[in-house]
């Protein structure tokens, strides 16, 4: 498999298919300015690749285009974005340019990513989500084939959870002028410790305590039609590649006592499981033949009913569904208004009072019923 | 002309509150895994179209929410869900997946509005999305006014943005906090607010704890005349979770507000001193005017674990007037006779009554009244259903 490294990860940059270049001044985690870096671009024989993968608010983007004056964007081989803007302009600015998406965030499905591919012609590689499982990730590639894009994933590296270019974290520490400050949150939601929080000149970044790894899947990536593995990490990766190249466990063991990692969603993505508890149920079930909904019930005299979806009307049988989810079948003797007269029947959006139900409570939902 | 004020309606209660209360169009979601609000109650089909039928019927529009990050499987369902939701007439879809543009423009005709979840941020990114069949742009928070403008002048699109509520901190569909700490995927409608929480923050052994991730309340009330300047079309209230006096007192002071500027250009210093008072009565975190103008600085961090600002309470929401006679409230929260009341009219200046009596619906007397029953409370001229009463805390 291809491996992409960045220009900051030393001797491995000569065993790479690709070079991430990433000058502060476009790049998210980019440690020198461009002119350094551009100063390096002869001392790599891979592809070099620039990374210009910040988001940017109209005057950044402007900004980013100023700095965009001050080279020659064809010393690269590729540039890798995020931001659609920058999307944007790279494909109709620059048609000659080989184009690589990033396409970890929002991106989570072979219709978003197939739109991207026929509408761009100058697509060379997309950047896969790690919050996709194997079977999503097969079901992606496998679809997308036709186009001969290419595939990356990350391989080894910090887990990015958040993005904001809110300065956050210098309210309370000092940051010197245009260097990053690097602080350990640990959050009151216990036993989440550990997070590595940056913030630089493009805002606030917060990674996971525990490293992504996939090194162990690579067999897996490479049959799914991966092509390229990144190597992010700052201290594990000439390890990762030991391992990439010898597959000896003696490594990865190594790197797993280094730091701790997780795989993420790569086996299963169940991350909407839970959703279903976050609401209660009862509230999702009115259907067919609703009346509406009891607001009040006053034991031995009176329920009141907020009259909804149809009239009710004395003479009717009506079923009334707890919020417990049991069951009471009347027939409906008498009603009346607030004022306290009688009525033969109430209309939708009115409130209604009828007899006293045992065991009908506020919340309860009230049906139109064939008999009791 | 002034920019629609587009409100929250979380239900169907919601939705009529903020109806009667001046919106000019209403946000809302089904219920299903399409939206960002798994936990809010949402709307069933048949809810769907009464909400389509009181809002046209008011001249309001209806924008529903399809803004999560579809995986394959949702993808999937999205064609028959489209078809209804063509069918009952909606205005708009608000999506921020390429792939649900790509299902919606292939489906049917619905307009397509792009969530501020999809981060757009510069005019490339609006020309991009324009060119995908995109009609209007919710553009992503940390947009300030006079880049709004920018991209309006470069772009001929429909912008919408953020006028009022919480915020997210993190640049939208840019936060997966949940997905790995809760095992809720955030930009999936399972956000845990992750952000609120307290943190320990350890910079080489100096320690600070602090919400440092909490956003203040965005509060654009005062800039309505640059939104409209800058040719802003849609003015949206966040809120889909928030409960009825949130939905009714906001909507209600912006669509007043909006109505002074269509009608006289301005608003005075006076009438701002009462729109701001109102919009402090109900629950909120500090204010800010996040980025609007300048980018937002430490200033706009909330160094409080919970909304601790609340000067008022809803103790309930008019369900029948009897004229001459009684008002009838569905009681939220206990109040006392003699108690003074304030009542939420749709329009014009609040109004007061006191519980001089306080009657069960079967006329018992009360001192007290208990949260979760109906009561009888004196009658006042101009009050009307659906109106939200409230108290001093």
């Amino acid at each position: 498999m291809n491996l992409i490294v960045s220009l900051s990860q030393g001797p491995l940059i000569n065993q790479a298919k690709e070079v991430l270049v990433m000058p502060k001044e476009l790049s998210r985690h980019g440690s020198d300015d461009l002119q350094t870096c551009l100063g390096k671009l002869d001392k790599i024989s891979a592809k070099k690749v620039l990374v210009w993968d910040i988001l940017m608010v109209q005057k950044d983007f402007e900004k980013a285009l100023e700095t965009f004056q001050k080279f020659d964007l064809f010393l690269f081989d590729a540039i890798r974005v995020q931001d659609l803007g920058a999307f944007e302009y790279i494909k109709s600015h620059y048609p000659q340019m080989k184009l690589q998406f990033n396409a970890e965030t929002g991106f989570h499905n072979t219709t978003s990513l197939e739109a991207l591919c026929e509408s761009t012609p100058n697509l060379e590689k997309i950047v896969l989500s790690l919050e996709l499982s194997k079977k999503m990730l097969t079901e992606i590639v496998e679809h997308l084939k036709k186009y001969k894009v290419q595939f990356e994933v990350m391989g080894i590296g910090p887990l990015l959870l958040f993005y904001t270019p809110r300065n956050l974290l210098s309210t309370h520490f000092e940051r010197s002028e245009h260097s990053a400050l690097v602080v350990s949150g640990k959050s009151e939601e216990t036993p989440h410790q550990g997070f590595r929080i940056v913030e630089n000149d493009h805002g606030t970044f917060m990674f996971h305590p525990k490293d992504h790894l996939l090194l162990e899947h690579l067999d897996d990536l490479k049959a799914i039609g991966i092509s390229d593995i990144r190597l992010d990490s700052a201290e594990l990766s000439e390890q990762a590649y030991e391992y990439m190249q010898t597959r000896e466990s003696s490594f990865l063991e190594k790197i797993k006592k280094v730091r701790p990692h997780i795989k993420g969603y790569f086996q299963t993505n169940k991350s909407d499981i839970l959703f279903s508890r976050l609401k209660n149920k009862h509230f999702s079930k009115k259907g067919e033949g609703f009346i509406g909904e009891v607001i009040s019930s006053h034991k031995d005299s009176y329920v009141a009913i907020k009259v909804q979806n149809q009239n009710i009307k004395v003479g009717d049988f009506v079923k009334i569904v707890t919020p417990e989810s049991k069951e009471k079948r009347i027939k409906v003797k008498n009603l009346w208004d607030s004022a306290g007269s009688e009525l033969n029947q109430a209309p939708k959006n009115s409130l209604v009072l009828m007899d006293f139900v045992k065991g009908v409570s506020k919340r309860s939902f009230v049906y139109l019923s064939p008999k009791v | 002309m002034v920019p629609e004020l587009l409100a929250p309606a979380g239900n169907l209660d919601k939705l009529k509150i903020v109806v009667a209360y001046g919106a000019n169009a209403v946000y809302l979601g089904g219920k299903n895994q399409f939206g960002l609000r798994a936990a809010s109650e949402n709307f069933s089909e048949e809810e769907l179209m009464e909400a389509v039928h009181i809002c046209h019927q008011n001249d309001v529009k209806v924008y529903v929410v399809l803004n999560s990050f579809f995986h394959d499987k949702e993808i999937h369902q999205l064609p028959s869900y489209l078809n209804f939701l063509s069918q009952i007439g909606i205005d708009a879809v608000i999506v921020s997946d390429l792939g649900v543009v790509e299902i919606v423009k292939k489906n049917c005709d619905i307009p397509i509005h792009l969530s501020t979840q999809s981060s757009c941020l510069n005019a490339y990114s609006a020309q991009f999305w324009k060119n995908r069949g995109v009609e209007r742009i919710v553009l992503g928070r940390e947009v300030s006014l006079l880049d709004a403008q920018k991209i309006k002048k470069q772009v001929d699109i429909e912008l919408e943005m953020f006028v009022h509520g919480s915020m997210c901190m993190a640049y939208s569909g840019n936060c997966v906090i949940s997905n790995y700490t809760s095992g809720r995927d955030s930009n999936r409608g399972g956000c845990a607010h992750s952000c609120r929480f307290e943190y320990e923050l350890d910079h080489e052994g100096t320690k600070v704890v602090d919400t440092f991730m909490s956003s203040k309340d965005l509060f654009g009330l005062k800039l309505l005349k640059e939104y409209k300047e800058a040719g802003i079309c849609s003015l949206k209230i966040e809120g889909r979770m928030k409960g009825p006096l949130y939905a009714g007192t906001i909507t209600k002071v912006y669509a007043e507000a909006l109505k002074v500027l269509e009608e006289k250009g301005d608003f005075t210093t006076e009438q701002l001193q009462i729109w701001e008072s109102e919009v402090q009565k109900v629950s909120h975190r500090e204010y800010t005017e996040a980025s609007l103008i300048e980018k937002a600085s430490g200033e706009s961090i909330y160094h409080q674990r919970d909304e601790s600002v609340r000067n008022y309470d809803v103790v309930g929401v008019v369900a029948d007037v009897v004229p001459n006679q009684c008002t009838v409230i569905e009681v939220r929260k206990k109040f006392h006779k003699n108690d003074l009341l304030e009542i939420l009219s749709f329009k014009g200046p609040v109004k007061e009554v006191k519980s001089s009596f306080i009657k069960l619906m079967n006329n018992m007397d009360l001192e007290i009244t208990n949260p979760g029953g109906l009561v009888k409370v004196p009658y006042i001229e101009g009050i009307e259903t659906h109106n939200i009463v409230r108290k001093r805390v």
